[in-house]
C-alpha cells in the first residue's frame, strides 16, 4: 500500500529526516511514535506533499506518490488528518463535511457521507449549521474524522489525534480509530501517546532525532524494556 | 447650518460611496483569498470605462446593456494580466505583491493612454440626464443604478461565497491554503478566480460610473485611495465592512469637501485613514473594534 525507502528530508541546511523506510499494507494499522521535534509531522507532510525530500522513494499503490501534486491525494484515496486537526473554523460542521467530498469522484455521495457522520457522531448532526470554529476540541476531532471518512479513503494519515484532547477523549478517539480500521483502510498514525498508539496498531516504529531506532509488532514493542524506560517511565 | 444641503451632500455621498464599496468587496475578497492588496483595482476600473466606450462605439448601446459584455472582456483581459504577473509571483512574500500590483496599476494605466490616448471620451447615455426629485432634494439617476448595481453585485457574492461549492472552496482556502489542498481543492485555480472576480467588479464600477465620469486614465486616481481606505476601515478580507466602509468614505468625503474645502476631500480620507488604523488596527468592524 505505502512504501517508504531511504528518505532523507529537512528545511534548508537542517536535516530532519535520516533514511527512513518504513512500510503500511493493505488493511493495517502503522503507528509512528516519537517524541516533540522527531520528524513526524515532516514525515506527514512530505507524504502530502508539502515538504520536499532530500533522497528516498515512496510509493503509494507502486506508484511513485511524490510526483503528484498534493490536491491530487484526496483522489487517490489519501485523506490527512494534520496536526491540530485542519478544520475550517470559518466554515459551518456541515460545509466541512461537504469539503471532505470535495474530488469529483466523490461529490454526488456527500449526502451519504453526511448521513454516516451524524449517525457516528449525533452531536455534529445538532450543530451542523454552527461555525466549526465553536465545537469543543473532542467534537472537532470528531468532525476532522468524520471528514476525512467522506471520500472513504484507502490511507488515513493521522498526526498526533490525542493532542489537547482530555484523556477520556483520547480513549474514545482510539476507540474510534480501531472501529474505523475494521473497514479495511490502512492507517498511519503519528503519535506521542505510547499507549494508546501502540494499542490500536499492528505494528509500529520508533523514531528519534528523525531516525528509526526500532520497529516491530505492537505487542512486542510494548514488553520492549528500552521502550519502557524512556517512554513510560518504568 | 444648511440642513438642504447637508442632507443632499449625504445622499450624493453615499451613492458614490457605493462604488467605493464595490471596488472595496473585490479588494477585500481578493485579499481574504489570495492576502494580496490589489492596488491595480483602480488603474482595473479605468480599463472597465475604456471596454464599456469601446463595446458602445460598437453597438450603441446604453452602458448598462453592455455590462455581459464587459463582464467577459474584463475576465480576458484580466485573466492575461494576472497570468503574466501575479501569477508568476504566487506563494512569495507580502513586499512582492505590493511592488507587484503596485507596478500593475501604473503600467495598466499607461497602456490605457497608449491604447486610447490622452483625451477624454464620453459614453454618452440618455439616463446621465435624468434625475429624481425626493420631496426637495434631486437624486442623479445614475447614481442610483449605480448603488442598486452595487448592490446587487455585492449579494451575488455573498451568495456565492456561501451557497455554492466554489465560494465554499474560496472561503477554505481564505481559511488555510494547506488544509484546502488536502482535501483536493485547486488552491492555484481558486486564486486565479478570486482574482478575476477582483477585476471585474473593478470593471462594473467602472462601468457605472460612465454617466458620471468622462473616460479617461485620471479617474483612476479619483478610485484609487477610495476603496483602500474602505478596505481597511472594514477590516481586510471582511466583505460586510468594506460594504459599509465604502459608503461611510463616500459620505465624509462629500462632507469635507462640501463644507470645508473642495480640495481637502482627498486629505479628509487620508485623515480618517490615519485615525482608523491608529484606534482600530484591524478595522472598524475587526476583532480590534471589538477590544478597543
Ligand atoms: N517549516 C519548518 N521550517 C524549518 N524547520 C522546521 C519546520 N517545521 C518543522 N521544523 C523543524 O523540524 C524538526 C521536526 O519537526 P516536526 O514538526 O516534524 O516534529 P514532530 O515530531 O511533529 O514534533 P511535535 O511532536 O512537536 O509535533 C523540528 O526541529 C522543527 O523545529
Ligand atoms: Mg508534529
Amino acid at each position: 500500500m505505502l512504501k517508504i525507502d531511504n528518505l532523507s528530508a529537512g528545511y534548508g541546511d537542517m536535516q530532519v529526516l535520516y533514511d527512513i523506510s518504513l512500510h503500511v499494507d493493505e488493511g493495517e494499522v502503522v503507528s509512528i511514535i516519537g517524541s516533540n521535534g522527531a520528524g513526524k509531522t515532516t514525515l506527514l507532510k512530505i507524504l502530502s506533499g508539502f515538504v520536499p525530500i532530500k533522497a528516498g522513494t515512496v510509493l503509494y499503490q507502486g506508484e511513485d506518490l511524490l510526483k503528484q501534486k498534493p490536491r491530487k491525494r484526496a483522489e487517490m484515496g489519501i485523506a490527512h488528518i494534520p496536526q491540530g486537526r485542519g478544520i475550517l473554523g470559518t466554515l459551518t460542521v456541515k460545509e466541512n463535511l461537504i469539503m471532505g467530498a470535495y474530488p469529483k469522484a466523490y461529490r454526488h455521495t456527500a449526502e451519504e457521507g453526511m448521513e454516516r457522520a451524524f449517525q457516528l457522531f449525533p452531536i455534529l448532526g445538532e450543530r451542523q449549521n454552527q461555525m466549526a470554529g465553536s465545537l469543543s476540541g473532542g467534537q472537532q476531532q470528531m468532525l476532522a474524522i468524520s471528514r476525512s471518512l467522506m471520500i472513504q479513503p484507502k490511507l488515513l494519515l493521522l498526526d498526533e489525534p490525542s493532542l489537547g484532547l482530555a484523556p477520556i477523549v483520547v480513549e474514545e478517539m482510539f476507540e474510534l480509530i480501531a472501529k474505523v480500521a475494521e473497514d479495511n483502510m490502512s492507517i498511519l498514525i503519528v503519535e506521542q501517546n505510547l499507549h494508546q498508539a501502540l494499542g490500536v496498531a499492528n505494528r509500529a516504529y520508533v523514531i528519534e532525532t528523525g531516525k528509526v531506532v526500532l520497529e516491530g509488532n505492537s505487542k512486542e514493542l510494548l514488553a520492549n524494556e528500552d521502550i519502557q524506560r524512556a517512554y513510560l517511565g518504568v | 447650518m444648511n440642513y438642504w444641503l447637508f442632507f443632499q451632500t449625504l445622499i450624493n455621498g453615499l451613492l458614490l460611496g457605493g462604488v467605493y464599496s464595490l471596488i472595496g468587496v473585490g479588494i477585500t475578497l481578493v485579499f481574504g483569498v489570495m492576502k494580496i492588496v490589489n492596488f491595480a483595482a483602480g488603474a482595473y476600473l479605468v480599463w472597465g470605462m475604456y471596454f464599456t466606450w469601446v463595446w458602445h462605439q460598437v453597438t450603441g448601446w446604453e452602458a448598462y446593456a453592455l455590462i455581459p459584455l464587459v463582464i467577459i472582456s474584463m475576465i480576458i483581459f484580466g485573466y492575461i494580466t494576472f497570468k503574466l504577473t501575479i501569477r508568476q509571483v504566487l506563494g512569495s512574500d507580502f513586499t512582492t505583491f505590493i511592488l507587484i500590483t503596485v507596478g500593475l496599476s501604473f503600467f495598466l494605466q499607461n497602456l490605457s493612454e497608449v491604447v486610447f490616448g490622452t483625451s477624454p471620451l464620453a459614453v454618452t447615455s440618455a439616463t446621465a440626464l435624468y434625475s429624481l426629485r425626493l420631496g426637495t432634494f434631486v437624486i442623479s439617476v445614475p447614481r442610483i443604478i449605480a448603488f442598486g448595481g452595487m448592490l446587487i453585485f455585492v449579494a451575488g457574492i455573498g451568495i456565492l461565497l456561501n451557497k455554492t461549492l466554489l465560494g465554499r472552496a474560496m472561503r477554505a482556502t481564505a481559511e488555510n491554503a494547506e488544509v484546502s489542498q488536502m482535501l483536493g481543492i485547486n488552491t492555484e485555480k481558486t486564486f486565479t478566480i478570486a482574482f478575476l472576480f477582483g477585476i471585474v467588479m473593478a470593471g462594473i464600477a467602472g462601468l457605472l460610473v460612465t454617466p458620471l465620469f468622462f473616460v479617461s486614465a485620471n479617474v483612476a486616481e479619483t478610485f484609487r485611495l477610495a476603496p483602500l481606505v474602505a478596505v481597511v476601515l472594514g477590516g481586510l478580507g471582511n466583505i460586510k465592512g468594506a460594504l459599509i466602509g465604502g459608503m461611510l468614505v463616500g459620505v465624509i468625503e462629500g462632507l469635507v469637501s462640501t463644507f470645508i474645502s473642495a480640495d481637502i476631500g482627498v486629505a479628509a480620507i487620508c485623515i480618517l485613514f490615519l485615525i482608523v488604523v491608529y484606534l482600530f488596527p484591524l478595522g472598524l468592524f475587526g476583532k480590534g473594534a471589538r477590544k478597543a
